[in-house]
């Protein structure tokens, strides 16, 4: 698979809690074969967790918050061994489309948003990276 | 091999399938000469685009400047070929359209599907159309008066044709969801307008209260209920003279699901022919015109014309003639349940495992929601509900149905402890013999007339192993005796059956059945179809790269890739 091809995007959505605080769903994540499928991400679920989904008409999660959240990312790309991850927040998503009026242009946009995280397996990372943040 | 995106003919573009024209895609001038190559014999559908007739949403264009929009032409050129036009009018956002077919100006609010992502669909030339609410009023605004400006316009042209109201969906696990539904702001804005209206119309009334979730619930449905009249609404008061119904189109590659594989090039024979059954099963009719041309050949191209097409002149005969359609998809189940994820759903207690192995493409998966009490059910389907997600309503009107002589089959886990009062008074008032057995749950066993209620308890089921679970379907559903063929799965072959009244040349037969076969895998395919007693090999039809032959209990298949047949059979009495 070319370089170009070795990503994965996600798009999460924030939900409400009645107390006021939020969880955090995964409501697609895909690549350029498509959506990734239930199993790889029910599987890097159970790693994490040690548990089954609860509720899978939600999107994978909850996550309680944006670390949990980035965790699981990086985990399924390091699964998938892809270079990297786009995460990104639903209302974005909304934003891109609306920009787009194609195929090709949509994948440009999601290319160029601020959304992706790098999986330091495949590359250099540096001492402040988000994956350090996370695993150490 | 080419190095550029496959260019799709312009006749394709202009009539992308099922016989729809896109007057808007080519010139007036070429009007003549495209309909004259009509794919299809039969009714030509022109669906109406709304933003093409009107940029902003306040003036409209009918033939004033560009002599595209001269809907009266395309009548009067068809009606020269001796062709009949039915006319298209959506009352929902439209796949095939950008901005979901709502003129440029008026698309503010993006409409988000039941996932909760926006809706996207790629259409079948890679362009993204993005669909945009119906439940912003501005919408609904224009939308009326551009109807009242088309009434007008029909009005002042004569035009004398039959005109539906489009609901473009797409059916998804089995049930057929409008794209008017809708999960975004403007939704729940709207949403919250017509909950505090109905909060102080309650306070006024003497009517029961509801709370919680229950409350929530039924004011989204009524309200998604009440903007979907008013559309219709608006249809019917514009063109009384022309309306004949509403048509719910299930699009072939608009799912959430399509949109993210079909933005990778993942275009899947297989998943449209899933879904062209999917619609089938919930006889909707499926529309190809957002797939490309050159995935239309083959099995897939036959399994549109045999299904989706017959469903579409079914949808029109039945209206004209009026009499018990042609061929009907053959469902015995309907399944009714909201949550399906969860540990207790129907899915978890093994009932599709079951059922997929044995009754495929014969039943329908259901919203509660959907449920309509008749008083005498005669369908002879079988309705299977969760009595966790049945609102007291419902509840009387099920019990009521099994006394009209429905069969019914309860799950009543979760059911409130005032509705398990109701059910045994409901035992003891109509005198009602309960049997009971105890297999991996109590089951109580209810007949009367020919109606049959089961109720079981579907937690302790899923305390059990996937074989015992699949044990405690097949000995239940056996119990109707339902007499069918089982076809045995095949990696790569799909199949669909319907059902027909016999011939007068037929009548030793209680109803003929036909099987239909499509092969999408590459590779060639063997297999037998033991047949039960009860029935009998009629006919093979339209084999296509297929060899099937037929013995008193069996029938042997050869399918070679893209290969299809169909088969009937007639089913004697006992």
């Amino acid at each position: 698979m070319s370089a170009e091809n070795e990503i994965i995007v996600s798009i999460y959505e924030i939900q409400n809690r009645l107390d006021g605080t939020g969880e955090l769903y995964f409501k697609q994540i895909f690549d350029r074969r498509g959506s990734v499928e239930y199993e790889i991400l029910f599987k890097v679920y159970q790693e994490i967790y040690g548990k089954s989904l609860l509720d899978r008409s939600q999107g994978i999660g909850p996550f309680n918050s944006n670390e949990e959240l980035q965790r699981y990312a990086f985990k399924l790309c390091q699964e998938l061994e892809f270079q990297g991850i786009y995460v990104l927040p639903i209302d974005a998503f909304a934003t891109l489309l609306e920009k787009v009026g194609s195929v090709d242009e949509l994948w440009r946009e999601i290319r160029s948003s601020e959304y992706f995280l790098k999986n330091p397996e495949r590359g250099q990372t540096g001492s402040g990276s988000v994956w350090k943040k996370i695993f150490t | 091999m080419t190095l550029t995106t496959p260019v799709q003919s312009d006749h394709s573009v202009v009539f992308p399938g099922e016989n729809w024209f896109f007057y808007w895609k080519t010139s007036a001038s070429l009007w003549r000469s495209k309909l004259e190559e009509a794919p299809y014999a039969g009714k030509i559908y022109v669906p109406i685009n709304w933003a093409f007739h009107s940029e902003t949403g306040d003036d409209y264009d009918f033939a004033t400047a560009r002599p595209e929009t001269a809907l009266s032409n395309i009548l009067s050129i068809a009606s020269a070929l001796g062709r009949e036009v039915v006319f298209l009018l959506p009352v929902t956002p439209v796949p095939y359209l950008a901005n979901g077919g709502v003129p440029h100006l008026l698309a503010r609010h993006i409409a988000y599907g039941p996932k909760k992502l926006p809706y996207a669909i790629v259409d079948s030339e890679d362009r993204i159309n993005r669909l945009y609410s119906f439940f912003d009023p501005r919408v609904f605004q224009a939308y009326r008066k551009f109807l009242r400006a088309l009434a007008t316009y029909f009005e002042n042209e004569s035009i004398n044709a039959d005109l539906y109201a489009l609901v473009a969906g797409t059916v998804e696990a089995g049930n057929f969801h409008s794209f008017l539904l809708d999960e975004s702001k403007i939704f729940y804005q709207s949403l919250a307008r017509f909950t505090s209206l109905k909060e102080e119309e309650g306070n006024e009334s003497a009517a029961p209260k509801i709370f919680g979730k229950e409350r929530e619930t039924v004011y989204k449905q009524e309200f998604v209920s009440t903007i979907r009249n008013l559309y219709l609404d608006t249809v019917k008061e514009f063109f009384k003279s022309h309306y004949e119904g509403e048509l719910n189109v299930s699009f072939l590659g608009a799912t959430t699901r399509d949109f993210f594989d079909r933005i990778a090039s993942q275009e899947k024979k297989s998943r449209y022919s899933r879904e062209i059954l999917h619609a089938g099963v919930a006889d909707v009719v499926a529309s190809s015109v957002l797939i490309p041309s050159k995935l239309k050949e083959g099995a897939l191209l036959r399994a549109l014309n045999e299904i989706s097409f017959t469903a579409l002149y079914n949808q029109f005969h039945t209206k004209v003639s009026g009499e018990i359609r042609g061929l009907l998809p053959l469902i015995f189940f309907e399944i009714f349940e909201e949550a399906r994820n969860d540990l207790h759903s129907f899915k978890e207690i093994g009932l599709f495992d079951y059922l997929d192995e044995r009754f495929k493409w014969n039943y329908f998966h259901k919203r509660v929601f959907d449920f309509r009490f008749e008083e005498h059910d005669e369908s002879g389907k079988i309705q299977i509900f969760h009595a966790r997600e049945i609102s007291a309503k419902n509840f009387t009107a099920i019990l009521r149905s099994f006394l009209g002589g429905a069969r019914v089959i309860l799950n009543k886990s979760g059911l409130s402890s005032d509705l398990s009062k109701r059910l045994e008074l409901f035992y003891y008032e109509n005198s009602l013999k309960v049997e009971k057995v105890n297999y991996l749950t109590m089951i109580e066993h209810i007949s009367l007339g020919n109606g049959t209620l089961v109720v079981f308890d579907g937690d302790s089921l899923a305390t059990h192993p996937v074989e015992k679970r699949a044990d405690f379907w097949r000995k239940l559903i056996d119990t109707f005796e339902i007499r069918h063929v089982v076809v045995p799965p095949t990696e790569g072959i799909d199949h669909y059956w319907r059902y027909r009244a016999p011939s007068h040349s037929e009548l030793r037969y209680e109803s003929i059945r036909r099987l239909s076969m499509y092969n999408y895998s590459s590779y060639k395919r063997k297999f037998k179809i033991p047949l039960p007693k009860n029935f009998l090999t009629l006919k093979v039809i339209d084999a296509v790269s297929s060899q099937v032959t037929t013995r008193p209990e069996i029938i042997d298949v050869e399918m070679l890739p893209n290969g299809s047949f169909s088969v009937e059979l007639g089913v004697y009495g006992q």
